[in-house]
């Protein structure tokens, strides 16, 4: 089990950042081709980096909150005993799960409506629901993402989340010398 | 109405530590489903739509650049030479993190970022140096929101994409206002260096001075090469961000040779981590004022001011308050999609440049990132220095004050943003 989730996570990493980088790149493309007399920038790599880029960030949306790195107020949250802590964090994350799947549901209709209309896209005639295809893959993942944040706050009487808590809490004060 | 329902289950929902972005969505979603004039596939195509936009490509782009430029050794090298020049004077590590910052930023998009790649090499730097560390956070996480307000700009895009302003003259009306506030935080420093007696690196010789110069300079031509090409119009600032990116990933692994194939997965998760948050609330947003556009608020909005016979100076003062407001407790891109919708038709009647009050906005952000108890600065440098957030805050606290000084100048004196965005229209 630990050996797929290292896998999986290091698949999510690469899938995202890899999506994005050659997105990024391609772009780049664009600028040589004006540039350079014998040739003309390409419409379809205008739209294919686009779609490369936002697949990219949507499937990376799932990344970001494996490491806790969507902006969240914890005003409130803070000054919160650890159990109610942990109930808070459970509506939080049902929450988010909730929205993430129906983020997957509706996407799944986009693309059935895409598909069935056959709309295609002006410039390259893609298909419009290939493209669109990105929501319910990323909604999936950040669904997954969100039941493993509620499994770990939820079994065994959230022991392991009790644990990551009090782990913080020391990493917070343990060291306060100068680095 | 609804519109007050909608607020109240936004700030309902954050309190209770739902991510902003989930949040925005959420109660945007529960209050739309509720009225029944939309189905919620309709919602999902809006968030994918309001993605597919040229422009957003240069937020992902500047964040993975700055991610290159701290890893791959850009920042270390511009930092050493800085302090080779100026580091022995009096004030002189405090000049040096200005000035990194100031440069950092006018590579990256980002002021987390800006605190992050500089604070970790300065702020030991400035611990060494006898500075109090209270003072050293708050340098830190002040000098850092420098990031947004020097071209180029994550905020800029964000406002620039939702009033359809020009996103290159925004970059050009930050840079004058960007330089005067770095000047006014450097003068500052020096200042409080001369009365505290802080201590000094010290004095490098000639030619270590030459030697870590000429090591930086791939990275001191990198800001003069993305404004330059953006300022002459060979490329837009997506193009540029490509560029930055694409430059910083080659001096990294094959000049400086600090960046192998091992840091990829690192550096692709951090800028994913960061732009897929950004996008995230972007998408959440967009929802949001789907809402608003289609209950014809921001005309209603409109509408009373004119009726009111607000003036321009009320108007601004009314919004500065505001973002300070919600700046406390929100971060720079939310508070952007959420208000200039409403906001765009007031400024638009009163007669406001969009370039004026856009780069008012930024100060504004950059307030948002240091102000508690939500400011991305304050908890970069917290983090990284191991140290209460309340350390950093009481840190911070005189630059604060500095630059709502400064904010002030600039709203009544709009030339200080106009200038060069004017000499280049005409």
């Amino acid at each position: 089990m630990q050996k797929f989730k290292k896998f999986y996570a290091a698949f999510e990493d690469y899938l995202a950042g890899g999506l994005l980088f050659t997105g990024l790149m391609l772009i780049l493309v664009n600028v040589v081709l004006r540039y350079n007399p014998m040739w003309r920038p390409k419409a379809w790599i205008d739209e294919y980096s686009l779609y490369l880029v936002v697949w990219g960030t949507l499937i990376g949306i799932a990344v970001a909150l494996r490491n806790d790195h969507h902006i969240k107020v914890d005003m409130l949250y803070n000054f919160l005993p650890l159990k109610a802590k942990r109930w808070v964090s459970v509506f939080a994350m049902t929450l988010g799960m909730l929205f993430a799947m129906l983020f997957a549901v509706y996407g799944v209709q986009l693309v059935k409506f895409y598909y069935v209309m056959g709309q295609r896209s002006i410039n390259t005639q893609t298909p419009e629901w290939i493209p669109a295809l990105c929501l319910p893959i990323a909604g999936v993942m950040f669904t997954v993402r969100f039941i493993e944040k509620l499994w770990i706050l939820l079994a065994h009487g959230g022991r392991e989340w009790f644990r990551l808590q009090k782990e913080k809490e020391e990493d917070d004060l343990g060291n306060i010398s100068p680095i | 109405m609804e519109t007050l329902a909608l607020f109240s289950l936004f700030v309902f929902l954050f309190l209770l530590n739902v991510p902003i972005a989930v949040a925005l969505a959420v109660a945007a979603i529960t209050i739309m489903y509720f009225m029944g004039d939309y189905t919620l596939f309709m919602i999902v195509q809006r968030m994918y739509a309001s993605l597919m936009v040229e422009t957003l490509m240069a937020i992902p782009a500047f964040v993975f650049a700055g991610v290159v430029m701290s890893k791959g050794g850009i920042a270390k090298y511009l930092i050493y030479a800085l302090r080779s020049w100026f580091g022995h004077l009096p004030g002189g590590l405090a000049v040096v993190t200005i000035m990194s910052c100031a440069i950092f930023a006018a590579i990256s998009g980002s002021s987390p970022a800006t605190a992050a790649a500089i604070g970790a090499i300065m702020l030991p730097a400035l611990l060494q140096g006898g500075y109090p560390k209270r003072y050293a956070m708050g340098l830190i996480a002040a000098s850092g929101t420098l990031g947004i307000l020097i071209p180029p700009s994550v905020t800029m895009v964000v406002y620039g994409v939702t009033v359809e302003e020009s996103i290159g003259k925004l970059f050009m009306g930050g840079l004058i206002p960007g330089l005067c506030l770095a000047s006014i935080l450097i003068i500052s420093a020096i200042a409080l260096a001369l009365i505290k007696n802080y201590g000094r690196a010290p004095k490098a010789t000639w030619g270590e001075r030459w030697k870590h110069t000429l090591k930086a300079v791939p990275g001191f031509f990198l800001p003069v090469f993305i404004l330059g090409t953006i300022y002459m119009g060979v490329v837009t600032p997506t193009e540029a961000a490509v560029l930055s990116l694409l430059y910083a990933v080659l001096v990294s692994a094959f000049l400086y040779k600090e960046m192998s194939l091992k840091d990829i997965r690192v550096i692709f998760r951090e800028s994913i981590n960061i732009s897929s948050m950004i996008f995230l609330v972007i998408a959440a947003a967009m929802v949001f004022s789907l809402y608003l556009t289609y209950n014809q608020i921001p005309g209603a909005v409109a509408n009373w001011i004119a009726e009111n016979n607000l003036n321009k100076y009320m108007f601004l003062f009314a919004c500065n308050l505001m973002f300070f407001v919600m700046g406390t407790f929100l971060e720079a891109v939310s508070i952007t999609l959420i208000t200039m919708p409403i906001l765009l038709p007031m400024i638009q009647h009163l007669g406001i440049d969009l370039i004026h009050f856009g780069v008012i906005m930024t100060v504004n952000m950059e307030l948002a990132m240091i102000t508690p108890p939500v400011g991305l600065n304050l908890f970069v440098v917290a983090s990284m220095a191991k140290s209460k957030l309340e350390e950093v805050v009481k840190g911070v606290l005189p630059f604060i004050i500095i630059m709502i000084s400064f904010l002030v100048l600039l709203v009544y004196w709009p030339t200080l943003s106009l200038w060069i965005p004017r000499t280049l229209m005409s």
